[in-house]
């Protein structure tokens, strides 16, 4: 069968073309042979009888020549023969065997056979022989020999074989192109099946159906593939509803335990760490992949080598009598090390299963801590200095510290399950009752004033103290009264009150001596003004005089120095009405209202009018809202910082100033901008000190008070004022009121 | 003489078995009236054991006949010759060798012999289309024949095509 293999192999389709033109083949070859075989033989029996007749015919006729002996009539009757092409050679023997007439006339007698007695014609060496009696009414004359070439068989085979080949081919082409046809009809349903099949495979998708088409075997095929894929389908439905809900369920018991409010840890029986809930991570802040190993756990909870030690032993050894006696592993308290380094005291416990342990964690530091505070706090109550009694809502003393004893004289049993009372004067009892009262309403009661009465009956002053103790929820469970003894206080207070009424009168004296300073400074200032500036005003006027009057007289140089008399005179006067400002500043009252900034502004803007006329300079002013201030204080403000902004660009051609505000977190920041020579910032705080210049007065005249002035508004405003500058950039003054 | 060998060798072919030295001119017509004989065919009411050739007129055939039919039958039968002047004694023939002397009473021969079943041969020029059958004649040193076709028609005899298809064909002149 193994040659047959390559067959098998193939495909179903190529399988039947194979078959049927194998068949077809075979028998088209054996019929053809046949077919050729016979028709040559049919074909040859036909030249050879053609030829005895055509023989006994041309015997008939030399029935008379040699009769008569006429060699002459038998040549002629043999020249019929050359009718026959085939035949090449004849030859009339008498009956005594002897050469009688030939064909052709002129043979050459050597190539006549010797004659022979035989009858039967033969084909020999592609000749047909044929010896046929001279016959006259049964008497035998002679015999007539003649031979004939066989190239009509020949030509009869060749165009018999060429035919049938040519027929083979053409049959065969049919055959082929058939087979290759009719090859669907079977092929093709079950390569729609493989097909089918195979997408089926592919895409896992069994919803599909083949459809039948023919009722033959392939067609209940296609019925069985069909029911095959729809019980399929119907498992396959099952399962994926079995392993939904599986899924559901696996899905909720993880939420479940991923979110229990309880620490979990699965280990498996290797050690390895293989499940940490999120309760887990959030407590200890180990995630799973930080402590793959029970091993990891141990380093890191437990870093103390000699705890771990002893965490190890106790721990193996409960989990060991849990597997022993099929228990829970017992609850053991560690001290676990977080993440963080911070320390938990953990309640560890847990179960054991066939896979490994499961533990669980219950975090008692609160707890723990919240003991540790308590008995803290019960140790302040017992040593506090401050005598501190507990009593209940009536005011029965449930509790006393020492100092509480010590302080009243009375043991603790004398005081347990009395009235709060008995350590209170009589003339106070009424008191007593309203503060407890007080704290059983909620209102605090803190340092009243209030007696005590000691054992020995001495009253000390103290400060009472109430506070309300609660359970958990909130009841009212009792009442803490602490009375902190405040007899050195009151001694204190007596001589502090009598400090305090000489100190009033001693105020009271150096105001009134204030008053008068102030008012003699205020009329000095006045007077300085006054008298100052008349002096002053000579110099200048008298320059003035002298420079129109005698000009003219006085050479170059005197000229100059009358002008700088005259100039830094009139600077004098500046400084001087500046300093009068800025003191009176510090003492006028502002006199706010609600002004309108814009306004004011303007009219700084057409004020300055002469100092920009030649200038190319340009003053943007935003539409500003209206602020409460003083108005001529703000106007003061705003001309000096718009006159400085002037001032400082008066050396640029295309000189920006801008006024505006800008609203942050509620607040308006008003700004003067400009595009000046700016300065060093580390000068910002000193610029709005007095006297203070950045710039020689020659290049900048000024007094250096005006920003001094400036500051003192806005500070009296309660408002801030800052700078920010830029050499040779601008400046800007920014301020709130 | 390439004939006169042939001739020669016709004659040991005609008489095997009875060579003679010479052969003469009747001779061999003696034997061309015995191969004759072979294809005709005589009706069946001539009853007779023996076939009965005449020779009318003057023989020509000297002893040829005699010799030539001494032994030899003719469709199984002993030959009886008879030599006569006689056309009366013609009536019980079956074959007439009118000999070239009848030429002037040949019409009388023929008359006599057409209301028998006579086959008549001659060898001289015309006979034949006078109503002789068959006529024998001399050519290239061949013995020819020339055959009345219809003459033998109306005698009665049966005549094998194959002697018509070798002999010239001679109709009757009126």
């Amino acid at each position: 069968m193994t040659r047959f293999k390559i067959i098998q192999d193939l495909s179903i389709k190529n399988k039947i073309i194979i078959i049927i033109l194998s068949i077809i083949f075979l028998i088209q070859s054996i019929g053809f042979t046949f077919i050729a075989i016979w028709d040559i033989k049919r074909i040859k029996s036909e030249i050879q009888t053609n030829l005895v007749l055509n023989t006994k015919l041309v015997a008939n006729n030399c029935v008379v020549p040699l009769t008569f002996g006429d060699d002459q009539q038998a040549t002629e009757a043999l020249l019929h023969l050359k009718n026959i092409k085939t035949i090449e050679m004849a030859c009339l023997f008498d009956k005594d065997g002897t050469i009688f007439a030939t064909y052709p006339e002129t043979l050459n007698k050597k190539d006549i056979p010797i004659f022979t007695e035989q009858q039967n014609s033969i084909l020999e060496d592609a000749y047909f022989h044929i010896y046929e009696p001279v016959l006259f009414q049964n008497e035998k004359y002679g015999t007539l020999y003649i031979k004939a070439n066989s190239k009509p068989l020949r030509i009869a085979k060749r165009r018999i074989i060429i035919t049938l080949i040519l027929l083979s081919i053409v049959l065969d082409i049919l055959a082929i192109f058939l087979a290759i046809r009719m090859q669907h009809y079977i092929s093709k349903p079950i390569i729609n099946l493989k097909n089918h099949f195979d997408k089926i495979a592919r895409n896992h998708d069994f919803s599909q159906r083949i459809e039948k088409r023919n009722n033959d075997e392939v067609g209940h095929l296609y019925d069985g593939f069909n029911n095959l894929i729809n019980q399929i389908s119907i498992k396959q439905e099952e399962r994926k509803i079995a392993e939904n809900e599986l899924h559901l369920s696996e899905e909720k018991y993880r939420i479940l335990i991923k979110s229990t409010p309880l620490p979990l840890c699965l280990v498996d029986n290797d050690g390895n760490i293989v499940y940490t809930n999120d309760r887990f991570t959030k407590i200890f802040g180990y995630f799973n992949e930080d402590i793959p190993t029970l091993n990891d756990w141990w380093i890191k909870a437990y870093p103390d080598k000699k705890y771990r030690e002893w965490v190890l032993n106790t721990w193996n050894d409960a989990v060991e009598e849990a597997r022993i006696e099929g228990g829970d592993i017992e609850s053991i308290e560690y001290t676990v090390t977080c993440k963080n380094g911070s320390e938990l005291i953990i309640i560890i416990a847990g179960i054991t299963t066939d896979e490994g342990v499961l533990a669980t964690f219950i975090d008692v530091t609160e707890r723990k801590f919240a003991e540790i505070e308590i008995r803290k706090l019960s140790k302040v109550f017992l040593e506090a200095t401050v005598p501190t009694i507990i009593e209940n809502l009536d005011g029965i003393v449930q509790e006393m510290n020492e100092q509480a004893i010590k302080e009243y004289g009375y043991s603790r049993a004398e005081l347990l399950g009395r009235s709060i009372k008995l350590l209170v004067p009589e003339e106070k009892h009424i008191q007593a009752d309203e503060l407890l009262k007080l704290c059983r309403n909620g209102k605090a009661v803190r340092n009243i004033e209030g007696l005590r009465r000691k054992k020995d009956g001495t009253e000390i002053p103290v400060l009472v103290s109430l506070s309300m103790l609660t359970d958990e929820s909130g009841s009212p469970i009792g009442i803490s009264s602490t009375a902190s003894n405040i007899t050195e206080l009151k001694k204190a207070e007596t001589e502090i009150k009598k400090i305090n009424e000489n100190l009033e009168e001693r105020v009271k004296s150096r105001t009134a001596e204030l008053e008068s300073v102030n008012k003699e400074l205020e009329a000095f200032s006045y007077s300085v003004s006054h008298d100052l500036k008349a002096p002053l005003r000579a110099v200048v006027g008298f320059s003035q005089i002298l420079k129109e009057d005698y000009g003219t007289e006085m050479d170059m140089e005197s000229n100059r120095y009358i002008g700088l008399i005259k100039d830094n005179a009139e600077n004098m006067g500046a400084l001087i009405n500046d300093l009068l400002n800025f003191s009176r500043m510090g003492r006028k009252e502002l006199q706010k209202s609600q002004i309108d900034l814009s306004a004011i502004v303007q009219r700084v803007k057409s004020e300055l009018q002469a100092d920009v006329q030649d200038r190319e300079i340009s003053i943007k002013i935003m539409n500003l809202p209206s602020i409460n201030a003083d108005e001529n204080l703000i106007y003061h403000v705003m001309l000096n910082l718009m006159s400085n902004a002037i001032k400082f660009t008066s050396k640029l051609k295309n000189a920006i100033v801008e006024v505006g505000y800008i609203n942050q977190d509620n607040e308006n920041i008003f700004y003067v901008k400009d595009n000046g020579i700016g300065f060093n910032m580390k000068y910002a705080e000193k610029i709005f000190d007095v006297f203070q210049r950045l710039h020689s007065i020659e290049e900048f005249p000024g007094t250096g008070i005006g920003l001094s002035i400036v500051q003192r508004i806005i500070h009296k405003h309660e408002g801030k004022i800052w700078v920010e500058s830029e050499m040779n950039i601008g400046t800007t003054f920014f301020f709130t009121i | 003489m390439k004939t006169n060998k042939y001739k020669i060798l016709l004659l040991l072919l005609l008489f095997a078995g009875s060579i003679h030295a010479q052969v003469s001119e009747y001779e061999y017509k003696a034997a061309f009236i015995e191969r004759f004989t072979r294809f005709v065919e005589w009706p069946n009411n001539i009853e007779s054991d023996t076939f009965k050739i005449a020779v009318i007129g003057k023989n020509p055939f000297n002893t040829s006949l005699d010799k030539l039919f001494d032994g030899t039958k003719i469709k199984n039968q002993n030959v009886e010759i008879i030599y006569t002047d006689k056309i009366e004694d013609l009536a019980k023939v079956n074959l007439v060798f009118i000999s070239s002397s009848e030429k002037k009473r040949l019409k009388e021969i023929l008359a006599f012999t057409n209301k028998y079943p006579i086959l008549t041969i001659s060898d001289s020029r015309g006979f034949c289309a006078k109503g002789v059958h068959i006529n024998m004649y001399a050519d290239d040193n061949y013995i020819r024949y020339e055959i009345n076709q219809d003459a033998i028609e109306k005698s009665g005899l049966k005549v094998s095509s194959l002697l018509f298809a070798s002999a010239k064909i001679v109709k009757t002149d009126d």
